[in-house]
């Protein structure tokens, strides 16, 4: 009697536990769900993000109202929508520096090297309104950054001559005809600004183009004088020892001036082998073009 | 039980196609990137298929490198890839209703 009253107070158990877990498994089933097409989404605004950013930076080299334009539209194109960029705390598409070093963009700072796209999506729940959660929002952003190699301080067709690829050339003070500073963006105005642009690379415009004899090229103001050189060199060459050189037609004046650069030379700072009123500094030829973009390269950082 | 075991099976099922759809996406995006930042066109198709392995066979995949006009941008390149995932429930669990296999189709645009 009590084996079978024993069984009889058993019955139902698993009706219970079947019910309780198939609630849990419900549960989890739904949170699965809602999880993964947010996670989905958030993969697709990143790559729409990226996109946006790494074609919005390359055209900083034109102008930062063409970078913005350009990041927004080919984020577009990827499935951002217009509410999107101004849903976003980040307020959409901003143009800034990148500081390689402690890793962070600062909006609207000098030099303008990066764009940041961001971007933020209302996904609806499914299931999430059983547990009082409508939406998630996730909130995306990408940084791209253009880097560049040119330098304001070119040569000349005179001194560059036949000399190819592997050739090492010496920039002389004792030699100005053949070798000058070049005011892209009025870098020349401020000493600090030339030596920044020599260290870092100059990303803007570098002057109106023209054509000569049939040759588009590019009309700079020169300035005599090597001031700063030794210092600019020297840093540039423990960031990147690569710079792209612009070359003229003709040779520098004596003095304030115009010269046309028709192409560029793609060179490996060497050692400074005479310092003050004879400074000295040698490169090594890499390659020699007419194509400025060779001097800019555009990577994603965020 | 069939109930239970339906929706384990269910389960199962939306994560392979989230994860196909995710997959489709990113593959479409590396061809993308290839034809429009890196400038090689030639073999971009062959890279955006490259990249659904391991999750998905390349060889159940298309993919079509175009090009598009963005307004005030000027061309940008487009991959669009094409999956065919089977299901792993059979159609003929629910009379026929549900396909054998779903067609995933994702582009993406880079410039």
């Amino acid at each position: 009697m009590k084996r079978i009253f024993r069984r009889d107070s058993r019955s139902g158990n698993t009706l219970v536990l079947v019910t309780v877990f198939s609630v849990a498994l419900f549960g989890f089933a739904a949170l699965s769900i809602d999880v993964a097409r947010v996670y989905y989404e958030v993969r697709r605004m990143q790559i729409a993000t990226d996109a946006g950013a790494y074609a919005g930076v390359w055209d900083l080299l034109t102008s930062q109202a063409a970078a913005i334009a350009t990041a927004k539209a080919v984020a577009q194109a990827n499935g951002i929508a217009t509410n999107e960029f101004s849903a976003s705390a980040l307020r959409g598409v901003q143009v800034g520096t990148w500081n390689s070093t402690t890793k962070t963009f600062t909006p609207n700072g000098t030099p303008a090297n990066a764009v940041r796209v961001s971007a933020k999506r209302v996904v609806p729940l499914y299931f999430g309104p059983v547990v009082g959660a409508r939406s998630m929002a996730p909130d995306i952003h990408s940084v791209a950054i253009i880097n560049s190699r040119l330098v304001p301080f070119g040569t000349s067709a005179v001194a560059l001559g036949t000399n190819g690829v592997g050739s090492t050339l010496a920039a002389s003070s004792t030699d100005p005809g053949n070798w000058g500073k070049l005011n892209f963006g009025d870098v020349l105005r401020n000493p600090n600004d030339w030596v920044e642009a020599f260290t870092y690379g100059y990303s803007g415009t570098i002057g109106p183009q023209t054509v000569v004899n049939g040759q588009t090229v590019f009309d700079v103001a020169t300035d005599p004088g090597f001031a700063h050189l030794t210092e600019a060199w020297n840093a540039r060459k423990a960031i990147d020892p690569i710079v792209v050189l612009p070359v003229i037609l003709g040779t520098f004046p004596n003095g304030q001036g115009n010269v046309f650069i028709y192409q560029f030379i793609t060179a490996r700072l060497l050692d400074q082998t005479a310092q003050g009123r004879n400074w000295q500094g040698n490169l090594q030829i890499l390659g020699i073009s007419g194509d400025l973009s060779q001097a800019y390269t555009r990577f994603l950082v965020e | 039980m069939p109930l239970l075991a339906l929706l384990v099976f269910a389960i199962i099922q939306f994560g392979f196609i989230i994860a196909a759809h995710i997959t489709v996406q990113q593959a479409s995006a590396i061809g993308a990137r290839r034809a429009g930042w890196i400038g090689s066109t030639n073999d971009a198709p062959a890279v955006a298929l490259a990249a659904l392995a391991p999750m998905l066979d390349p060889a159940k995949g298309t993919a079509t490198l175009g090009t598009t006009v963005i307004s005030g941008v000027g061309t940008a390149q487009t991959m669009t890839v094409t999956y065919n995932l089977p299901m792993i429930l059979p159609p003929s669990l629910f009379g026929g209703i549900l396909p054998a296999t779903m067609t995933i189709t994702k582009t993406s645009t880079m410039k």
